[in-house]
């Protein structure tokens, strides 16, 4: 973990695959479900042309699921010395710069569908609600150790308010 | 919050009877209570709710109630009332222990709490209209940690806040907690005329009243008086800017005493807080149109702490707000801070906005400045910087540009350096992170600083240097 001096570009971790396939899931599962219906009712009550009304849903679907995957490419976070470096985002692009000594907690989320798909998230708080820091999906076991690691290196660099 | 949980038999009890409120109880100064007429303003809590209760289901009572039950109703509750506001009167006591004060609640369920001096953030004294009538205060203490961490001592007799709150002030402080108040030395006081000058020159409320006639007006030509209905928000927004306004910040006075600026205003409710040296997050000048030509400026702060924030000059000339400013900012000139305006582009997104605005940094602080109409200087210490953020929207992605977001504590000021070629805002952003490192490191802990803060040895606080040595981890 010895990151000295190390240029940042060498350390970005991304976010794992797991967390792109739970994505791609809901939206494959929701899109379908709401094309299913919006093509079945309207093809059933006003004939089989308006069936076709499903297209639009499936293209959102297909939309959002590329849009899904550009996003999950453009996470990417890195531990530097005195700070954690989080960017994200593809039209509205976000770069975060959080201090390990401004961090006064660390938390580690999985709701039922992170578990299923084994990720978790990790959630950085300062004393401001301003960072909203989160990184969405790591494996469980790096979501632990960093948020270990995380807390260890703010505690050795704590700063007054 | 510290656990409200029910202690055991606690070692001490207070006397059930004849024990004195100055008991001895180790070498701690003794116990105090509030003020005697505390169940009298609590016990009409208690009054009005089952008054309450009884109103609301008058209906159902309505068969069962006979003068001679509402006689005997009255005759329990009174007293009952007035025996539990009593009693818990009687098992309310507080005292100052070494570095903290101690305070006793509950009469089954006893709790004990500490408030540690050290992590208090500041204490008010809040002066409700009720209990200003009477001569009564709550004291109030604002510990790190935010809303959750709320103590209040209610109710005092106002001499007995202010001096119990001079007392743990200089406790907390380090300094001598004899004197009494500390001595205080006025600093600026809001003049009655130039506040209502000020809000008659605010661009708000006239056009939220604009906005209500003509909300109202076409319907009221109609011959109807429904428009004026439609317009009742808009003319509660009115309100709120003009004598809602007016009444908080009446009297608005910021005095200078060793534990901090004491700032105190209202017209109805008086309002006291106190910020303390070191502990001002974010500071924001405001310059509205309209007051610039005779030069008025407001300032805002954020602190540490969640009350605390707001406003340090409701309305004042430049040399008053620069003189706060370096009370609270010492060693900081915002004017020597060269600022960079944004690259010519930004027009195309804010064509108005460009003009006057920009950023930039020296060795304390980071600056950027905004706005025509209500312009806006935001001035964060480098040390004060929670976390960075570089933003960027499909527009400005588009025009090459992007913002820089310093945060800082939550808090009426929002640091922000808009529009920025993107190259530059990245180089912000690495820079920023770098001084707000060292800042870090030279930044005073969050103590109360104890005495004068004299402006020589503030140098000392910060290093001049942009880019010193990478101290150790």
């Amino acid at each position: 973990m010895d990151a000295t001096s190390v240029p940042a570009e060498q350390l970005w971790h991304a976010l794992p695959p797991q967390l792109l396939r739970m994505r791609r899931t809901v939206v494959l599962t929701l899109g379908l479900l709401v094309s299913a219906v919006v093509g079945a009712l309207p093809g059933l009550l006003a004939g089989p042309a308006w069936a076709a009304l499903a297209l639009l849903p499936l293209a959102l679907t297909a939309w959002g699921w590329r849009a899904v995957g550009r996003n999950w490419r453009s996470w990417r976070f890195a531990e530097r010395e005195d700070d954690l470096l989080l960017t994200h985002g593809v039209l509205w692009r976000r770069q975060l710069v959080v201090p390990y000594g401004r961090m006064q907690a660390v938390d580690v989320q999985a709701g039922p569908l992170d578990r299923a798909f084994g990720v978790a998230s990790v959630q950085l708080h300062t004393a401001t609600q301003r960072t909203s820091a989160r990184i969405p999906g790591l494996l469980p076991a790096e979501a632990e150790q960093l948020r270990d690691t995380l807390a260890e290196r703010g505690e050795a660099r704590q700063a007054g308010l | 919050m510290t656990p409200p949980g029910p202690l055991p038999a606690p070692s001490s009890p207070p006397g059930p009877s004849g024990v004195l409120p100055g008991a001895p109880d180790g070498p701690a100064a003794p116990y105090q209570r509030l003020h005697p007429l505390t169940p009298l303003m609590r016990g009409w809590a208690v009054v009005a709710a089952v008054l309450f209760f009884v109103a609301r289901n008058l209906r159902d009572l309505a068969q069962d109630i006979t003068p001679g039950r509402v006689g005997l109703g009255l005759l329990v509750l009174v007293p009952a009332a007035l025996g539990y506001g009593y009693l818990s009167w009687r098992f309310t006591r507080y005292r100052i222990e070494d570095h903290q004060l101690r305070v006793e609640t509950g009469v089954l369920f006893r709790r004990i709490r500490h408030l540690r001096l050290d992590r208090v953030q500041s204490i008010d004294i809040v002066r409700p209209l009720q209990a200003r009538i009477v001569g009564l205060a709550v004291l109030k203490f604002d510990l790190a940690g935010g809303e959750k961490d709320k103590s209040t001592l209610e109710y005092l007799s106002t001499r007995q806040a202010a001096q119990l709150r001079a007392e743990l002030l200089a406790r907390a402080a380090g300094v001598e907690p004899t004197a009494g108040e500390a001595p205080e030395r006025v600093l600026f006081r809001l003049d009655t005329g130039r506040l209502l000058a000020s809000i008659a020159l605010s661009l708000t409320p006239w056009t939220t009243l604009g906005f209500a006639v003509l909300l109202s007006l076409p319907l009221l030509l109609a011959g109807s008086w429904a428009g004026l209905f439609a317009a009742v928000p808009v003319l509660l927004g009115v309100w709120h800017t003009t004598f809602s306004h007016f009444a908080k910040e009446f009297s608005f006075t910021v005095a200078d005493s060793p534990d901090g600026l004491r700032i105190s205003a209202g017209l109805l409710e008086h309002r006291h807080h106190t910020v303390p040296p070191g502990r001002v997050q974010a500071v924001r000048i405001e310059q509205p149109l309209l007051w610039r030509r005779f030069g008025w400026a407001r300032v805002k702060i954020n602190v540490a702490g969640k009350d605390n924030s707001g406003t340090l000059l409701p309305v004042g000339s430049r040399a008053e707000a620069l003189a706060l400013l370096e009370r609270v900012l010492p060693g900081v000139r915002i004017d020597e801070v060269a600022l960079t305006p944004p690259p010519r582009r930004a027009r195309w997104l804010a064509p108005v906005f460009r003009s006057g605005s920009g950023c930039g940094a020296d060795d304390l602080v980071f600056v950027s400045r905004k706005g025509l109409i209500r312009r806006r200087t935001e001035v964060i210490p480098h040390a004060k910087v929670q976390s960075l953020a570089l933003t960027q929207g499909p527009l400005s992605g588009w025009l090459g540009l992007a913002a820089v977001r310093l945060h800082s504590t939550d808090g009426p000021v929002k640091v922000v350096a808009r529009l920025r070629d993107l190259a530059e805002a990245e180089r912000i952003l690495a820079e920023q992170a770098e001084r707000s490192r060292i800042g870090r490191r030279a930044d005073v802990p969050a103590r109360w600083v104890s005495g004068r803060l004299p402006s020589t040895g503030t140098e000392q606080e910060h290093p001049p240097g942009q880019k010193p040595e990478p101290g150790p981890a």
